[in-house]
């Protein structure tokens, strides 16, 4: 139950640099996901935190207090890994125990505290397990365990999820949510999936390159992403980026409009707002609920939905078009967000 | 006299029951008759194989022949029984004395009695010489390698630097290394070869016993275990106990000879022929102060061997096998004692043969790193040691030297040794029954 | 669809070891393609009739009382080891056998876990360490015995010389003058060679360890003391086992050492079980005896060898254990009532170095670690080579010193061309050095050759078919014989080859040297494959390759440095190699380099140590060269699951 405030931390290996002058401020109780590519800096800031690795400039306060040169064991958070990191020679119950054992606590309040967590994370029937007897989830829960049974100021989460299967992900972070409601937890979780950042956090810190793109909550990021890459990155299917001088409504040179599939539809004949794709529709693709239309616009591939595709052709023309205060857009050589 | 024929069938028993069949080349053995296609093996120790490989070569150019030569590492006597009895033909091989019953007994060798010119060639070898290359009942095993006998030496330099004389009693050996040590003159006046191998301990320690009066074993060859036996065994004790020689006198290499070379020891005993690498200036930093004197103790007496060259129970030539023998343990063809010279001149090996022992070569070589005359008494002086000769002897001899070795560094009294030694020569003689 | 299934395996290994992941596929016990009887049938039936023979006539002379000088044969049945039972040789014997055991085994797991620890860090020049730290163990045993006997020498070895050069004469003792000392000396100098063959595996082990186990011990408070004992050792545990049961046979059997170094002496102080039974069968002839002696050292072997599994084999694992049904999975119920949570009392912060200091402090112990490890394993060898490269006479200088007074060739002028130098009189073995090179050289390459072509087809037999009772039960045949003592084999090989006319031929050590090597190179391999996948096979099969070439295109590539361990594995072996080949070969014709290095240690005047140590480099040169250019090798095969035993 502490904040966690990353000031301007910079972290290279040798002379490369991984993480580039960070500032986020973590409130207390608040669940924050660090989100982007592979490569971008998410885990190294988090094993930053924790102290696992150490920083090559800036300084990380939890509470107001420097940490900086706290080690690991003494900043009182825990890490879920990815790979879990379970012990694989003991059994759930000790893996549980075992960060207790190592604070030299009574076995009374060992014993209280493990049936506590077990508890709460429905692995009673499994405590006489061995790891290598478990499934993947119950792992997963395992090791979220083992990171609360010590009451932590604050837990880290490094893509716990990464290694399930679809149905039971969408499950498992139901319940870390619930969990971190429960418990009113700082959580700092590392994803590359955004769907999964969205869901979870209250508010998202997306990265690229070692560099912060935008810190805000998940719908101000969906709705006003700070720069081509944000943009990019959050939302599935992914943003249509068409260059400013192609398209109706004149934005000029040098700027790139940006506009979700969801909000691009056929047009529908009814006014529009100025702004309107035309192309050949190449592919349907249903959905579900919505149904995936690929048009070829200009020898550009665009996405947009329909609800009911009944009379759109593969082949035929289209026109599409979208309200205009959904459209974005962005300066084209640096990226960033101007005002639409 | 046997035919090779007649050899050739004489009847042999397996060695062991189920062993695989000896090998074919035994049974291919032909009467001698011209081309040496087959070759004569032979088989040696460690000593000077360069030279022995020159002499094999010598030889094989004086006689025409055609010899293999193998060099054995490692422990001779047990790895060449290991290939006898696993069935290897070998024509001709060095032994020590005390195996020379032992491979009679178990078939590998055969004695020379009725070869020619034997009895010319006895008469020429010392008596001490055909003791300990004969069987026990008086049949010749082999022709003599070289004779050899513990000497006793002494740092003259540093006896008289202590003011002592030369002792000629355990007793006063004794004190003599007491006061060397006391005044600082030597740390470990007293060395000798303490290994626990058949060439140290076991000939240093007889040597003693000789020269004590000591017969060792009887006439039944059991143990004898008198006041001179004990006495001797008493003075190794307290020589280890006293720190009169060094204390890692048992694991010294090369019998203790480069240790003394090095100058720190005043006596030792010591195979006589070390002497002249212990007087080589080369070698040695004490060269040129080495004296020879009597055994110090009351018979001086001292042990004496002869090593010798034995003949393989079915050579594949008698008659070339005989001339191989003779030529390395006797006189070649052309009456020169080519190898055995060798061994005397380059490495002081003394010989069993008188007529080798008084040539004036021989003489004036010995003269400039031994007295001689001196030496020439000793082995008058010397005993044979005709319990060797006993099959069970070498596995006693180890047992000994074990024990014994325990023994001087203050395991159990003199009187257990002693019942430990003699048990062990009942239960042998029982095993090897 | 099944959610109980552990989905693929995160980047990186997976951290939980479950071979039964694999097994609960692999359902085809009762069918076991031709395929796998062919692969392993060179094998079985070389080790069966080249081991099996000579070890079953000694069997049966360990049952006869036997005497060749006084033709004794008498069969006698369990007598020779019922009267072991009351014989105080035996008894001391077997004292000292357990502990020198214990000594060298213990000594090199201990230290084969520090080194393993030191080399798993990263530092600068590792490599180079690692390499450093295997040539005491590619060293013959002989010439091991050769140097330490020597720097043991008494009032002119290196050691007293290093002492007394470093102002510390007063501390030189005779070496190997007690009893005592001698024992653990030799002990030690078992130790010393032995260790880095245990650092190798532990190594291996460490390396699969996982980075994030640890990490996520150190977050949960663990120091480094706690994390040693409580994740470490425990991973280590396979490891351990393999490496203990190869270390106490090792141990066990050893007799090379103690042969050229003490002999049994002084006294009976290093008479261990293993020189009782050679003096019993060699020098007193009396092989029965003799064999029932060497057996007991098995017997010890494969109890030895059970307890260690007892103790450290997979513990109450339940592979193929049903899962917990998944109706409950996820089901973290909010319904439930909830047990309260403890209140915990805050963690302490324990003082702690500032990390300047402790960094500093962690990194000059590290320092000071790593430079231990360089002079135990680099000194005695860089002792060695410079003992080769000085005058011969500066050998036995008293007081020792080891300042070399010059450096000189004529040493190595002297081995290798012996005609040129003349009056020497190890030129005889000189002349040897260089043939005994060459045929140690190709007996090397062609039992490697051998063992890895037939040692891949068995392993990968065994380790496909291993439940099938037939392959099981072979394998632990395999097994048994390398518990058995070569000195008990050695006179029916030689009784044998001799009625084949293989005596002193190349040949014939080569097929001795297969006879013992191919179960080390078929467990090896083994271990191997158990860690590919089974998927691959049968995507070779199913794109249409018969078996052979699916060994040869596809697995083979995969398992390729398990493969070049296991060569240089048996090429150090029998390059080592030194009781057969004394025994069975006679002439330059087939004498290996140990064979001639003992010769030259038996025969050298001390003044001629010189050339004896010149040969004993050129020994030591090829296994060296092969492990410090291969050592990467050695690691990545151990590594990828050659040792996993």
């Amino acid at each position: 139950m502490t904040s966690i405030t990353i000031e301007t931390v910079s972290k290279s290996y040798g002379a490369m640099p991984v993480l580039k002058g960070l500032d986020i401020d973590i409130r207390d109780g608040e669940f924050v996901s660090f989100l982007g590519p592979s490569g971008c800096g998410k885990s190294t800031l988090l094993f930053c935190i924790a102290g696992i690795e150490a920083i090559s400039a800036g300084r990380i306060l939890f509470d107001g207090q420097d940490v900086s040169r706290l080690a690991p064991r003494d900043r009182n958070i825990a890490l879920v890994f990815q790979d879990y990191a379970l012990y694989p020679h003991m059994a759930v119950r000790d893996n549980l125990a075992f960060p207790l054992r190592q604070q030299k606590l009574g076995p009374d309040v060992v014993r209280r505290q493990v049936d506590w967590a077990a508890g709460l994370l429905g692995l009673e029937a499994l405590l006489d397990r061995m790891p290598a007897e478990l499934s993947g989830g119950q792992r997963q829960r395992v090791a979220v365990g083992r990171a609360i049974v010590r009451n932590p100021a604050a837990l880290l989460m490094d893509e716990p999820l990464s290694n399930l299967d679809a149905s039971l992900r969408v499950r498992t972070r139901t319940e870390i949510k619930r969990l971190q409601r429960e418990l009113r937890t700082t959580v700092a979780f590392v994803t590359h999936d955004q769907e999964e950042a969205m869901v979870l956090s209250d508010r998202v810190a997306v990265m690229n390159a070692g560099v912060l793109q935008q810190f805000a909550e998940p719908m101000t990021i969906y709705r006003q992403p700070a720069n081509l890459f944000v943009a990019g990155f959050i939302g599935s299917p992914q943003m249509n980026f068409l260059p400013g001088d192609g398209a109706p409504g004149g934005h000029g040179a040098g700027r790139l409009i940006g506009v979700r599939p969801f909000d691009l539809v056929p047009a529908g004949g009814g006014p529009g707002d100025g702004f309107a794709l035309t192309g050949e529709l190449a592919l349907i693709e249903p959905a579900g609920p919505v149904h995936y239309l690929d048009v070829d616009v200009g020898g550009r591939m665009v996405k947009a939905t329909c609800v009911d595709p009944s009379g759109l052709q593969p082949g035929a023309a289209l026109t599409l078009t979208a309200p205009r205060h959904t459209l974005h857009l962005f300066d084209a050589s640096s990226g960033l967000r101007l005002a639409s | 006299m046997m035919t090779p024929l007649q050899q050739y069938w004489m009847s042999r028993r397996n060695v062991l029951k189920g062993a695989a069949a000896m090998s074919a080349v035994t049974l291919a053995g032909r009467p001698a008759s011209a081309a040496p296609a087959t070759p004569l093996t032979f088989i040696g120790w460690q000593y000077q194989p360069q030279i022995v490989s020159e002499n094999v070569e010598t030889f094989k150019k004086l006689y025409d022949e055609n010899v293999t030569y193998e060099l054995v590492s490692g422990d001779y006597h047990p790895v060449v029984e290991t290939k006898l009895t696993g069935g290897q033909h070998i024509d001709m091989m060095y032994s020590e004395e005390d195996h020379l019953a032992r491979w009679h007994t178990a078939d590998w060798t055969r004695d020379l009695e009725g070869l020619p010119d034997l009895e010319s060639i006895k008469a020429g070898m010392f008596p001490v010489s055909v003791t300990s290359l004969s069987l026990p009942d008086g049949k010749l095993m082999g022709l003599p390698y070289y004779a050899g006998h513990n000497a006793f030496i002494y740092d003259e330099a540093q006896l008289s630097k202590a003011g002592v004389g030369v002792p000629d009693s355990a007793d006063a050996l004794l004190d003599a290394c007491r006061k060397l040590k006391k005044d600082g003159v030597s740390e470990a006046p007293y060395n000798s070869a303490w290994g626990q191998k058949w060439s140290e301990l076991s000939w240093s320690i007889f040597a003693c016993w000789y020269a004590e009066g000591a017969p060792v074993f009887d006439a039944n060859y059991d143990l004898v275990p008198d006041a001179a036996f004990r006495k001797v065994l008493e003075f190794h004790r307290t020589l280890y106990k006293e720190q009169l020689v060094a204390a890692d006198i048992m694991t010294m290499p090369d019998e203790g000879v480069p240790s003394y070379c090095s100058g720190r020891h005043t006596f030792m005993v010591l195979h006589d022929y070390d002497q002249k690498v212990v007087n080589d200036p080369k070698l040695s930093k004490i060269a040129g102060k080495v004296k020879n004197a009597l055994m110090p103790f009351k018979t001086h007496s001292t042990f004496a061997w002869t090593a010798a060259y034995v003949m393989g129970k079915q050579p594949v030539d008698v008659d070339r096998t005989w001339n191989l023998v003779r030529f390395f343990g006797g006189k070649a063809k052309d009456g020169q004692y080519h190898v055995i010279k060798r061994w005397a001149l380059d490495f002081g090996l003394g010989s069993g043969y008188k007529e080798v022992m008084s040539d004036p070569d021989i003489v004036s070589s010995f003269s400039k790193w031994r007295d001689v005359d001196i030496s020439n008494k000793q082995l008058s002086l010397g005993t044979s040691r005709k319990v060797a000769k006993m099959i069970w002897f070498s596995e006693w001899d180890l047992f000994m030297m074990q024990h014994v070795q325990d023994y001087i560094r203050g395991d159990g009294s003199t009187d257990q040794l002693v019942d430990r030694l003699v048990t062990k020569v009942a239960d042998l003689k029982k095993q090897y029954q | 669809m099944s959610v109980s299934d552990d989905i693929g395996t995160p980047r990186g290994a997976s951290i939980v070891r479950s071979p039964a992941a694999l097994r609960k596929r692999d359902g085809r016990v009762g069918r076991v393609p031709l395929f796998a009887y062919a692969a392993v049938a060179p094998t079985l039936l070389i080790v069966l009739a080249v081991v099996g023979v000579p070890l079953a006539y000694s069997l049966y002379l360990s049952l006869h009382r036997t005497n060749p000088i006084t033709k004794t044969f008498i069969y006698v049945g369990f007598d020779n080891y019922a009267s072991l039972a009351g014989n105080a040789d035996f008894a001391a014997a077997l004292g000292r056998t357990a502990y020198f055991a214990a000594f060298s085994v213990a000594g090199t797991t201990v230290l084969g876990l520090a080194m393993a620890l030191l080399l798993n860090e990263r530092f600068f020049g590792r490599g180079v360490l690692r390499s450093m730290v295997l040539v005491p163990w590619a060293m013959a045993p002989v010439s091991v015995g050769v140097l330490w006997s020597f720097i043991y020498a008494g009032n002119f070895g290196a050691l007293t010389g290093l002492l007394n050069d470093l102002g510390l004469g007063g501390w030189a003792l005779p070496w190997l003058g007690d009893g005592f000392r001698a024992l653990n000396l030799v002990a030690l100098t078992n130790v010393w060679s032995q260790a880095p063959l245990t650092a190798l595996m532990l190594l291996a082990g460490l390396q699969s360890m996982p980075g994030s186990l640890h990490k996520a011990a150190m977050l949960d408070g663990a120091g480094p003391v706690a994390r040693f004992f409580a994740i470490t050792l425990p991973w280590l545990k396979p490891n351990l086992l393999f490496i203990s049961i190869i270390a106490t046979i090792n141990s066990l059997m050893a007799f090379d050492i103690l042969w050229i170094m003490t002999r049994g002496g002084p006294g009976a102080a290093t008479t261990v079980l293993s020189w009782l039974g050679y003096l019993t069968s060699f020098q007193f002839l009396r092989f029965g005896q003799g064999a029932a002696i060497l057996y007991c050292l098995t017997a010890l072997s494969f109890v030895l060898a059970i307890a260690y599994f007892a103790i450290l084999g997979p513990r109450r694992s339940r592979p193929g254990a049903r899962p917990v049904p998944p109706t409950v999975d996820g089901g973290v119920p909010g319904a439930r009532t909830l047990a309260p949570m403890a209140v915990l009392p805050p963690p302490r912060v324990r003082p702690r170095l500032p990390r300047p200091v402790a960094l500093g402090l962690a990194r000059g112990g590290f320092a000071i670690a790593v430079l231990a490890l360089v002079l135990w394993s680099a000194l005695p060898v860089l002792a060695l080579i410079l003992m080769s490269l000085t005058p011969a006479s500066d050998l036995i200088r008293t007081p020792a010193t080891v300042v070399p007074s010059g450096l000189t060739l004529q040493n190595f002028q002297t081995v290798l061309m012996p005609s040129s130098s003349g009056g020497f009189s190890t030129s005889v073995q000189a002349q040897r050095v260089p043939l005994a090179l060459i045929n140690s050289i190709v007996v090397g390459a062609c039992v490697s050759l051998v063992c890895i072509v037939l040692g891949t087809f068995a392993g990968y037999a065994f380790a496909r078919h291993g439940r099938s009772r037939f392959f099981a039960v072979s394998l632990w045949g395999l097994l048994l014989t390398r518990m058995t003592p070569g000195l008990t084999l050695v006179l029916p090989f030689f009784i044998i080859y001799r009625g084949f006319g293989l005596i002193d031929t190349r040949t014939g050590l080569i097929i001795a040297y297969c006879s013992f090597l191919l179960p080390l190179s078929a467990w090896m391999m083994r271990s191997y494959f158990e860690g590919v996948p089974v998927s691959l096979d049968r995507a070779a099969l199913i794109d249409g390759c018969s078996r052979v070439r699916m060994m040869w295109s596809v697995l083979l590539p995969v398992v390729r440095p398990g493969v070049i361990a296991a060569a240089i594995f048996c090429f150090l072996a029998s390059w080592n190699e030194f009781l057969f080949a004394l025994i069975l070969t006679s002439t330059p014709n087939a004498q290996t380099i140990p064979v001639v290095i003992s010769g030259f240690l038996s025969q050298a005047q001390f003044y001629e140590y010189g050339p004896m140590f010149a040969a004993s480099v050129l020994s030591i040169l090829p296994p060296v060269l092969v492990a410090f250019f291969f050592q990467r090798f050695l690691v990545q095969g151990a590594l990828s699951g050659a040792v996993k035993g």
